[in-house]
């Protein structure tokens, strides 16, 4: 299990249940700070004693009082603490349920985990520890997770519309290869065209080829 | 001949009046208060010519002193120097433009304690009636001087002046009591022996002993010669050459029919001292008595003598006037010139005066300016905060709808479950927990909903995640063309109306049909950005008169970004909702 860890949490009542988890799982060295310029200064300093933190456990949105700091957010905090210990260990645990922002902070900021404050998310914290330490990545508390890998919104792309042209204007898959090629779109191998057709075909909900573009026409794409 | 001895006489008291009231003139009136000191130098220099008779000079510096002097503050000498131009008109015989200074005085008077300047006027004013033939008028303005408190000699010299008038009206026997009076009560307390001193009030004394004569002659009182006798006896002994003429002229006149030899010769000598001094009346005078007492040639002689002197007097008299007429003349040009000077500067004051008016006028537009601004700042923020309370109250009313429409059904399930259920029982524990935990997570995101939006770098995250949150198993959203332009050049103001806009649409679509594919585009033609939602649901024409009527508040939002919201209408199997606005 992890040796030292860094909690940076500005409610007391979470920041003792955080505690309560790493006690549970026998973390020797805990440490809890309530400002995120604290928490870069423990980071900081332990790195200067050559005992670094292992994982750090943080909020994203610190409630602002008197003391003036300079890093107001727990996004900032992570990037202040990656560009001094890059490889630290950092879970996100916070109410943020917004898919876009949690996906920003794994692919920008290379968090290992997100836990959202819930009704259970103390077992969810437990497991996304637990997770962290075995190196998984990318790990989501269970009530995202449907949200992370979320498909409903589909983003259709010019290359999409292309292929839609196309197609509407009779061309066959090796037609369409061919003008790909001619245009320098990639890619324009036939068989990853067909896969996109019928990827195209899944989120038009259509039936066939003849289907999706009389959707597209009504939809006016092409 | 009693009228031409009485002119004679009257002429003679003229002179001697004249002589006097210079002399009276000689302590100048500026002594009380006079602050401008120019006007104060010309008094000096008028007066000074007054006295010698050089009223061609004193009259342009009266007239000066008029025009200068501030009839308040300098007014002695502006009364002085009114008083000095009646005269000198009166002297040249302009009895009219006299009485018209005289007048000037008028209101003056009651300023003075002293009497004399109202003594003056009364005088002036007597003698210019009387010399215009309108004796009771003159008796009028000598009496009101008579009852002025003045002093003694001034008393007498009207009583000899009223005396005069009677003389005029022939009430000789009036004439002559008064005139017993004068030349008896008037002298009095007077030294008459002969002294330098004395002679002017000696010479005065002959005059009016003199007139005594003249009434007693009209009288054919016999009086009258002892009188002329001791009249020449005085003028004789005190060699006055200035009047002599004057006593041989009237005993030539008494003589005249008793004993014409004796008034001939009266007659000459009169003609002669006359002569000597050039006093044309007693000249005449004695011309025309000598060409009444004498006979033949001598007769002949002196009555051509007569018309040549009467011609050449005339020509005299008008030569002097015209003389003075050039004086006046002169004085009027200066006079324009300082009415030109005057107009110049009334001119200036009326321009100083029209820009006062005028910069009064541009303080008053810029005051009403300011005020009707002000009037508007305070009317414009009322407004503004009227419509933005109105859009809160709105905006208010709106999320409660959706609290009531969204999470009625929860909470009637979750307060039923509460009141049958025994909560005691760990699974119906667990059931009603997780039925709070979704009553308050549709809570959330209703509030998340109508939070602020990030209108930053993250804009077009949010937009996808708000849009996300209607996409389900049921529902494919697609999303074409969202990153085709940068978000960032786009006012926050329209980014806020896009979401809100995009976020009401998907609200009434997800609550108005059952499409199972719905598509935004996202477009920017030249200047505009055109966003189009389609989807595929069950079409019913009176959507579009639902919808319009529920995205009253979506076109509004809008229309303050300058832009258009268009329902396709025409599409047969899709339902289509567009707007667009300028970049």
């Amino acid at each position: 299990m992890f040796k030292k860890v860094l909690v940076a949490e500005d409610l007391d009542s979470i920041s003792i249940a955080v505690v309560q988890v790493l006690e549970e799982l026998q973390v020797p060295v805990i440490h809890h700070v309530k400002y995120c310029d604290e928490g870069l200064l423990k980071v900081k300093k332990a790195l200067a004693d050559n005992e670094p933190y292992d994982l750090m456990i943080t909020d994203l949105s610190f409630k602002s009082d008197h003391r003036k700091v300079d890093l107001h957010s727990g996004d900032e905090l992570i990037g202040a603490i990656n560009k001094v210990q890059p490889k630290i260990k950092k879970i996100v645990f916070s109410i943020e349920d917004k898919s876009y922002r949690i996906k920003t902070l794994f692919n920008e900021l290379g968090i290992n985990a997100y836990v959202t404050k819930g009704r259970n998310s103390i077992v969810e914290l437990r497991n996304a520890i637990e997770s962290t330490f075995k190196n998984e990545e990318k790990i989501l508390s269970s009530d995202l997770s449907f949200n992370f890998n979320d498909k409903a919104l589909i983003e259709i792309e010019s290359y999409d519309i292309s292929i839609l042209k196309l197609l509407s204007q009779g061309y066959i898959l090796e037609s369409i290869s061919k003008e790909f090629k001619d245009l320098a779109i990639t890619p324009n191998g036939t068989s990853s065209i067909e896969k996109r057709i019928n990827k195209l075909k899944i989120y038009f909900k259509a039936n066939n080829n003849v289907h999706l573009i009389a959707i597209a026409k009504d939809f006016g794409l092409v | 001949m009693k009228i031409t001895s009485l002119v004679k006489t009257l002429i003679s008291t003229f002179f001697l009046l004249a002589l006097l009231t210079s002399c009276e003139k000689d302590k100048p009136a500026f002594v009380k208060t006079d602050n401008t000191a120019e006007v104060k130098r010309l008094t000096t220099i008028g007066d000074s010519y007054f006295d010698n008779f050089d009223y061609k000079n004193a009259y342009p510096l009266y007239k000066k002193i008029i025009a200068l002097a501030d009839p308040v503050k300098d007014r002695v000498d502006y009364v002085d120097a009114l008083i000095g131009l009646a005269l000198i008109y009166q002297y040249q015989g302009d009895y009219i433009q006299s009485e018209e200074m005289i007048v000037q005085v008028l209101p003056h008077l009651k300023y003075f304690k002293k009497t004399r300047f109202a003594w003056y006027t009364y005088y002036i004013q007597g003698y210019n009636y009387f010399k215009t033939d309108n004796l009771e008028r003159a008796l009028f303005y000598y009496r009101k001087a008579l009852h002025l408190k003045t002093k003694s000699f001034r008393k007498w010299r009207i009583l000899n002046c009223i005396g005069i008038v009677y003389m005029k009206q022939e009430k000789y026997k009036a004439a002559a009591v008064i005139f017993e009076k004068v030349t008896r009560d008037g002298y009095a307390s007077r030294d008459l022996t002969l002294d330098i001193a004395n002679r002017n009030v000696l010479m005065t004394y002959c005059v009016e002993l003199n007139n005594l004569g003249l009434c007693y002659y009209n009288l054919k009182n016999s009086k009258a010669l002892d009188i002329y006798e001791k009249v020449l006896k005085i003028r004789l002994a005190a060699k006055d050459k200035e009047n002599i003429s004057t006593s041989y002229a009237a005993l030539s006149e008494y003589y005249l029919k008793s004993n014409p030899q004796l008034a001939a010769k009266y007659a000459k000598l009169g003609y002669q001292k006359a002569s000597e001094v050039n006093f044309f009346a007693d000249k005449k005078y004695c011309l025309s008595f000598l060409a009444q007492s004498t006979t033949g040639n001598e007769l002949k002689k002196y009555t051509t003598m007569y018309i040549t002197f009467i011609d050449s007097v005339n020509t005299a008299q008008l030569k002097q006037k015209n003389e003075f007429s050039d004086i006046k003349y002169n004085f009027k040009i200066d006079k324009e010139e300082n009415i030109e000077l005057k107009t110049e500067k009334a001119e200036h004051e009326l321009e100083i005066e029209r820009q006062k008016n005028r910069s009064f006028i541009s303080y008053i537009v810029l005051s009403i300016s300011f005020c009707a601004v002000l009037f508007l700042i305070f009317y414009m923020t009322k407004k503004g905060r009227k419509e933005k309370n109105d859009a809160v109250f709105k905006n208010e009313i709106r999320i409660s709808n959706k609290l009531h429409n969204e999470l009625e059904k929860e909470i009637h399930e979750a307060l039923s479950f509460a009141e049958n259920k025994n909560l005691e029982n760990t699974e119906n524990k667990e059931q009603f927990l997780n039925q709070l935990n979704l009553i308050y997570s549709k809570t959330r995101s209703i509030s998340r909903e109508n939070s602020a939006i990030l209108t930053d770098e993250h804009y077009a995250d949010e937009l996808k995640e708000m849009i996300s949150k209607y996409a389900s198993g049921n529902l494919n959203i697609l999303v074409n063309g969202l990153n085709s332009f940068s978000w960032t050049k786009i006012g926050r103001v329209k980014k806020i109306t896009v979401f809100r806009v995009l976020q009401e649409i998907l609200d009434q679509m997800e609550t108005l049909n059952n499409a199972s594919l719905a598509n935004i585009t996202f477009k920017k033609e030249e200047k505009n950005i055109l966003i189009m939602y389609v989807d595929n649901g069950t079409k019913i024409s009176s959507q579009y008169t639902i919808l319009q009527k529920r995205l009253q508040n979506v076109e509004n939002r809008i229309k303050t970004i300058k832009g258009t919201l268009n329902f396709d209408e025409q599409s047969e199997n899709s339902f289509k909702v567009s707007f667009k606005f300028p970049l």
